[in-house]
């Protein structure tokens, strides 16, 4: 009843309805991605209560997944890296003139993975909490550690590189007093340095200026629009969702189980659906022409990732994706401990974050029409204006935190070292990660040799943390001698 | 601009070893052979690793991927000067900032900005302007960050 109140109280509805337009917005602009929706709300969510300021970034964020799907459909260019997946299949059906089913199908689809992932989110998230309050030192060390290795080894790319990547974040993370010394570590002297890396400069550095940069890279053109004009885009869609009704479900838990996992998001979970949907049909020759059934499996798929990403997030406070990675920071620097005992300390907040996310879901279907039948002036805004105001606000945000220009100099520097990483095939997210778990990895472990007396069996000795250090030793140790063993039985054969 | 991995490796394996090394200048605990200097070390050690894995990764492709490789854009001093505007614009923004003040300073520069990434000047100065008032109306009044004023400090309202 307390959560109720806390989000239909006049401002939060308002915010919501402000970031669904922000988030809508973003999304549909190619070249601005949802994880950059969110870094740009936070500066401004800073400054909010709890409940508006979550409530701000999960309806951005579940706007801006599906906004993705309308330039993709239209133009055959992703509004964010989640619609890349099946971008072919939806723009095939457009040249085809059936735009209308494909972002028909995409919006409906959209909203039945949000809700099925939200389900999940509500069902799971209390038990697992009920059973992490066991939890000490040992188990939430062993946690972070299985994390941050499934974010390495699920990121696109080569694993040596996503390691690299999250070194460097947990190493941004030393920066500044440490937490168990008080010692001053890598600061030169420098007493901004002191306090350490801003989060929210360093995200938004990370996310938003490797996209203006990239901009200015390209020549700027845009394509034309193939299709004049938009008719009911709710025509067949029951047809469609009766014959494809099994791709719907195996896309929402596929969806929901990639979110889960640390360091997967939407777009992974949009790729992993589409190609197990291409695999199990019985018609795999139709797909990249212009068939519905991979739209359905991916599409469903990439909103249910973003509220499965939210299940590790708020009971271990272990992100799922780099999204929920922004959030924990917030949180953090909100005074709010993410971790089970949220849900002791705080329960109204747990219920208001699920109530948003059933209302961002339902929102979804008359504010995606909206942006549905609007695109065509949307997709005309001219990027090279929107550019420039960007950086304004990127400046403007990492000043805000601190306000000292020097988080506009962190904004800088790791914004143009993300910039070097992703044109050399380093993923950001493991960094980002490693920026927030960081401390939390950190203290965990000094706590845990503190405890053990320096005696690292300690780290095992009780059985949840022994079994999530074998999981976390396994999943370092398995590929390799599986490719060791491959390669050997390979050679005798 | 893309490299080839071995020239990351080696940066990142000369990194490494300066992070292991500069750990030892912190003080150690009493009674414990764990400090401070124990997590970066950690990491240290793990990007070495990294860094040896890159730098034979790169020999093995060394044949199809160069030293540096550049993107076409490099060759069109158009985007070059345009993308080098940008870093640029925020350094001028954190060096002059206190002194010019958000206002005169922000408008300068995204006028500039929008003028080199293709809109017409009197556009440019326009846009500029909303955006800029717009920006400080939403962070300096509602949100009460104090963007600082410099040579408007006068009329500072």
């Amino acid at each position: 009843m307390q959560a109720l109140s806390l989000v239909f109280a006049p401002e939060v509805l308002a915010v919501i309805l402000g970031s669904a337009a922000f988030g809508l917005f973003v999304g549909s602009v190619p070249g601005l991605t949802a994880t950059m929706a969110v870094a740009l709300l936070v500066p401004i969510t800073f400054f909010m209560d709890p409940v508006p300021a979550i409530s701000a970034i999960v309806t951005a964020v579940a706007m801006a997944i599906f906004a993705g799907d309308v330039p993709g459909a239209l133009l055959r260019i992703p509004g964010t890296p989640a619609s890349a997946a099946y971008v072919d299949e939806a723009h095939a059906l457009t040249l085809k003139g059936q735009a209308e089913l494909a972002l028909g199908t995409s919006l409906v689809c959209a909203c039945i993975g949000g809700l099925f992932g939200t389900i999940v989110l509500i069902v799971a998230a209390p038990t697992l909490a009920d059973w992490a309050l066991q939890f000490s030192s040992y188990e939430f060390f062993w946690l972070a550690c299985l994390g941050l290795s499934c974010a390495v080894f699920v990121s696109r790319g080569s694993a040596i590189k996503g390691a690299v990547s999250l070194l460097l974040g947990l190493f941004i993370a030393t920066i500044g007093i440490d937490i168990t010394a008080g010692q001053p570590r890598f600061t030169f002297g420098n007493v901004e340095l002191l306090a350490g890396i801003s989060f929210i400069p360093a995200m938004i550095g990370m996310f938003a200026l490797p996209e203006i940069i990239r901009f200015a890279t390209s020549d700027g053109k845009v394509a034309a629009l193939p299709v004049q004009r938009i008719g009911n885009i709710f025509s067949g869609i029951g047809r469609t969702l009766t014959r494809y009704w099994r791709n719907v479900l195996r896309g929402c838990f596929i969806g929901t189980g990639v979110g889960v996992l640390p360091g997967a998001g939407a777009d992974i979970g949009a790729w992993v659906a589409y190609a197990t949907s291409k695999k199990l049909s019985k018609t795999p020759e139709k797909f990249g022409t212009g068939h519905l059934e991979g739209l359905v499996d991916a599409g469903a798929a990439n909103n249910a990732a973003l509220s499965g990403a939210w299940v590790p997030a708020i009971v271990f406070g272990i992100p799922g994706d780099s999204i929920t990675a922004i959030v924990i920071g917030v949180l953090y620097m909100k005074g709010m401990n993410p971790g089970p005992t949220v849900f002791l300390n705080d329960p109204h907040l747990i219920y208001a974050v699920f109530i948003v996310f059933i209302l961002a879901n339902l929102a979804l279907l008359p504010l995606g029409y909206g942006l549905i039948k609007l695109s065509k002036h949307i997709l005309r805004v001219p990027r090279q204006v929107l550019m420039p105001i960007i950086l304004v606000f990127c400046i403007v945000g990492s000043f805000a935190i601190n306000n000292t220009a020097f988080g506009v100099i962190i904004m800088l520097v790791l914004g143009l070292m993300a910039y070097i990483m992703e044109e050399n095939g380093f993923p950001v997210a493991p960094a980002i990660l490693g920026i927030v778990l960081g401390p939390l990895l950190e203290d965990s472990f000094m706590t845990s040799m503190i405890k053990a007396d320096g005696d690292l069996l300690g780290f095992v000795s009780r059985p949840i943390a022994a079994t999530l250090g074998a999981a976390t030793l396994a999943l370092w140790l398995l590929p390799p001698l599986i490719r060791l063993f491959r390669g050997r039985s390979a050679a005798s054969g | 601009m893309r490299f080839n991995n071995a020239v990351f490796g080696v940066l990142i394996a000369l990194f490494s070893v300066a992070v292991w090394v500069y750990s030892g200048t912190f003080p150690e605990m009493p009674g414990q052979s764990y400090g401070p200097s124990l997590f970066p070390r950690l990491i240290a050690a793990g990007l070495f690793l990294c860094g040896i894995g890159l730098v034979l990764d790169g020999i093995r492709t060394a044949a199809t991927q160069g030293l540096v490789d550049f993107d076409p854009w490099t060759s069109d001093r158009e985007r070059v000067i345009n993308v080098l505007l940008i870093p640029i614009a925020l350094l001028c923004y954190i060096g002059l900032s206190d002194r010019i003040g958000f206002l005169p300073l922000t408008w300068v520069l995204l006028s500039a900005l929008l003028w080199r990434f293709g809109a017409r000047p009197i556009w440019a100065l326009i846009i500029a302007a909303i955006t800029t008032v717009f920006v400080h109306i939403l962070f300096y009044q509602f949100l009460h960050v104090p963007l600082p004023w410099g040579v408007l400090e006068q009329y500072a309202w």
